[in-house]
């Protein structure tokens, strides 16, 4: 019972024909070309330029205190960001420009004092792309390099880096925003000094770091971030949690060294500022879940002793920070998540064709 | 009583959005198409052996290749018509070779004439294992489900003997897929009847349904149904991709670890669909072979989204013709997050195919550069507010590859605990006993990590490699 074997039909060589397919990887450099063939919208710009426009607030308030001259820091310390961005990438042959820039730029301008001399916001920012560009440029630098500029200015120049301005002083309309006269003292040291300060003086306008004077402002970019998923939770929850409770038990051991209460180390200094972004940037914090809840616990201790030990408290969070930076590989070995079904000693024959 | 648990649900894994051209409407069903292409390796297991001849007539239904000693399951016509070619060829899913055999159908006017399977008398309750493993072999079903349904007749890589539960999966949480929750509306009944079937097959196990809990009605029906079936438990899941996966549904509802690698049989768990408990049902009851399975139909480039019953062998051309296909499209056999893309219009659908999904195609970078995301992509969900209207599917890569910027969202997102960028450098490096430290082979291969990765980093394709390498060493040793 054989039946001639038929040759294909017309219709199903037009069909052929009128049909295409797109091979794997068939639009090239703008297309998936293996599954998963979906991939999530956020990028690296969406990702680090969520971190940058969560500052927004924190930037018009600092305006409003201290005057327009922030602006003109912030232009600064982008341009020379990215001068340095332009000649190392052409060195390295990297593709340019890398998104970061966007973040690290920002937070440079942010922990400087709110006059800096501009000599001193260009050879920050000369330090702090250094830090950058050297290991690689985006998420190869080991250290927060914004911070890496601040500390070595601190060390250089720490007379300079000290001049806190009292926002808030006198005048009537608009000129009640400008700044009249360099203040000796921030709340934070103040209260180490054993002076009462409202809490809500904290929340509000306060001498202290560019980006770290409006605790409120800070707060509201730092809800966005948690609230946009753009932040990783666990470090800036670890944080302000550890500094509440854990600075809370450490003040209540050590009043005269620490100052009075855990609240004052969460809303001053610039905590929040450290919680949020400087300490939470993902390129130099740790990538395991564990490994984040320790470094945020670690790095907030760390704040609260060093304000009371180092001779510049408002530079704690910059300190702190960088110091555990450093232990950040080791922090993701030790707390590397355990694979479920790994207690079979992982000598499996993977996969059904073994 | 049937058992009711708590919601339950697992680490990672991601909700999707609401995409475009999701499969709705009735279950539709599919023409018979005027030829089929049917590879021997179909689903879990070796190749059978090929019983026809070029040029010899067959039946729906009837039995073309068949090797009882190997772990394989019968392949059987899917048109009633002549065979026209058996000879080696490539899988469609994997580009594996395998015996590929062509049957071309009877020419007008066509009449599908069945085989039926060779089923007893009676209540199938009283057929005994042994009765029921034969006839759920002879008609197919036993090949459904990634490791297969165990049987007398080497289908599983346990005996039935050595199982003790039956996990049914009925949450589909990949996107576009949606053929699961079309059999529990449509043929509920067969469903029902279905699961006492597997668990007479089975012998004394116990049976778990796992459903989705925006199933409600499904969950009081069900339960409603078995009040008097002490062996069933049904859990309501959230329907999180991918909580579908053998490993992380035994991981949910039983709270145990499949080893790494290993199927779950070791565990003495079998985990199968509902495909696979209404395919029982038809065959056992109603003696039709599985001669077709339900396929979800969607994708942004498919002008008419559905849900059809497809012939086995079935060209994915004929599929995209009758339901519109706009222009050209990244066309894939499966999900878009695990199935493969299919290159030729000729490439057959076999019993693994679940879907069967068109994208569009990016052909330009303009938009997906400029601002880091796609306007109407599956995304800003994260950066923005959710604005409810579905969101469009494409295959965009959305800004290139980057360095990674270490954000651990990979880590947050593995179903499986893993640290999927260090598996991935790990074997870059070509560092694969790092690899195997790690536990490369508890990797599920969902796709997620690459998914989410901001750097757009393809951290599966890494780990991919780096597992073939290690197989690869370990054949030499
Ligand atoms: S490592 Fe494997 S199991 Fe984990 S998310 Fe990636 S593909 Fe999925
Ligand atoms: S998700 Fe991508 S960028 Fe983030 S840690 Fe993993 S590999 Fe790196």
């Amino acid at each position: 019972m054989s039946a001639p074997v038929p040759t294909p039909t017309a219709s199903q060589e037009t069909r052929r024909r009128r049909i295409e397919l797109l091979p794997a990887g068939g639009g090239g450099r703008f297309a998936v070309a293996r599954a998963p063939y979906l991939r999530d919208g956020v990028g690296v710009r969406g990702y680090l330029g969520a971190f940058a426009l969560a500052l927004v607030p924190a930037v018009l308030g600092a305006v409003a205190l201290f005057g327009l001259h922030v602006l003109a820091v912030i232009a600064l310390s982008y341009a020379v960001g990215l001068l340095m961005h332009y000649g190392f990438s052409r060195l390295q042959r990297r593709p340019r420009p890398d998104e970061g820039i966007l973040l690290t730029a920002m937070l440079f301008a942010l922990v400087l004092p709110p006059n800096p001399p501009w000599a001193l916001v260009v050879l920050g920012s000369v330090f702090a792309f250094l830090a950058r560009e050297i290991f690689g440029g985006l998420g190869r630098y080991p250290f927060q390099p914004a911070l890496v500029g601040k500390a070595l200015l601190v060390i250089l120049f720490p007379a300079a880096m000290a001049r806190f301005w009292e926002p808030l002083a006198g005048g009537a309309g608009f000129a009640q925003w400008a700044p009249a006269e360099p203040a000796t003292q921030t709340p934070l040291t103040a209260v180490l000094q054993g002076q009462e300060v409202p809490l809500g003086t904290l929340l509000g306008a306060q001498p202290g770091l560019l980006g770290g004077a409006f605790a409120g402002l800070l707060l509201l970019g730092g809800v966005w971030l948690l609230f946009t998923r753009a932040v990783d939770w666990r470090i800036p929850l670890g944080m302000v949690l550890t500094a509440w409770l854990g600075g809370g038990l450490l003040t209540m051991l050590y009043p005269e060294v620490l100052g009075p209460s855990g609240l004052v180390h969460l809303l001053s200094g610039g905590f929040l500022l450290a919680a949020f972004w400087l300490a939470a940037d993902p390129v130099t914090s740790p990538m395991t879940p564990r490994g984040k809840w320790l470094f945020a616990i670690a790095v907030t201790l760390l704040i609260v002793i060093l304000r009371g030990l180092i001779p510049w408290p408002e530079e704690a969070i910059v300190f702190a920070v960088l110091m555990m930076n450093a232990l950040v590989p080791w922090l993701d070995r030790v707390a590397a998540p355990r694979p479920f079904g790994s207690s079979a000693g992982g000598q499996g024959q993977g996969g059904k064709k073994g | 009583m049937a058992i009711v648990g708590t919601l339950k649900t697992f680490k990672g894994g991601r909700y999707f959005p609401r995409l475009q051209g999701l499969p709705r409407g009735p279950l539709r069903e599919g023409p018979v198409p005027p030829r089929v292409h049917l590879p021997l390796r179909q689903g879990f297991g070796e190749e059978p052996d090929p019983l026809v001849e070029v040029g010899q007539r067959v039946r729906t239904g009837e039995v073309l290749a068949r090797s009882d000693e190997k772990i394989s399951t019968p392949v059987l016509a899917s048109l009633t018509g002549t065979v026209v070619r058996v000879e080696e060829g490539v899988h469609p899913l994997d580009g594996e070779p395998t015996t590929v055999i062509t049957l071309e159908a009877d020419p007008e006017p066509y009449r599908d004439d069945w085989a039926p399977l060779d089923v007893p008398r009676g209540n199938f309750e009283r057929w005994g294992p042994e009765e029921l493993g034969r006839i759920l072999y002879e008609a197919g079903v036993t090949a459904l489900g990634k490791w297969g349904f165990p049987t007398p007749f080497r289908t599983a890589p346990a005996e039935p003997s050595a199982i003790r539960a039956l996990l049914v999966n009925a949450v589909e949480a990949e996107p576009y897929l949606r053929g699961d929750r079309a059999l529990l509306f449509e043929e509920f009944e067969k469903f029902v009847t279905g699961l006492k079937i597997l668990k007479s097959a089975l012998g004394n196990i116990e049976v778990h349904v796992g459903l989705g809990y925006d199933l409600p009605h499904v969950l009081e029906e069900l339960e409603a149904r078995m009040e008097y079936h002490d062996w069933l438990y049904l859990h309501p899941l959230l329907p999180k991709y991918p909580q579908g996966e053998d490993e992380v549904l035994i991981k949910t509802i039983l709270n145990e670890e499949v080893p790494a690698g290993r199927p779950p049989t070791d565990l003495g768990v079998v985990v199968c669909d509902v495909q696979l408990v209404v395919a029982a049902y038809e065959a056992v009851v109603e003696a039709r072979p599985m001669v077709d399975r339900v396929v979800s139909i969607g994708g942004s480039a498919m002008a008419q989204p559905v849900n059809a019953r497809v012939r086995l062998g079935t060209p994915v051309g004929d599929l995209l013709e009758q339901f519109g296909n706009q222009g050209p499209s990244r066309v894939i056999v499966g999900g878009p997050l695990r199935g493969s893309s299919v290159t030729d219009v000729d490439a057959p659908i076999t019993r693994e195919a679940r879907a069967l999904v068109a994208l569009e195609e990016p052909r330009s970078p303009s938009v997906t550069t400029r601002w880091g995301f796609l306007p109407g992509a599956d995304s800003h969900v994260r950066l923005l507010p959710p604005f409810g209207r579905e969101k469009r599917a494409t295959t965009a890569l959305v800004g290139g590859t980057k360095p990674c910027i270490r954000c651990g969202d990979c880590v947050d997102i593995c179903p499986q605990n893993l640290f999927p960028i260090e598996l991935a450098e790990a074997g870059e490096r070509g560092d694969l006993e790092r690899a195997e430290e790690l536990t490369i082979f508890a990797c599920i291969e969902c796709g997620l990590c690459s998914y989410i990765c901001p750097s757009k980093i393809d951290l599966l394709e890494g780990i991919r490699k780096a597992k073939r390498w290690i197989r690869e060493e370990r054949l030499e040793d």
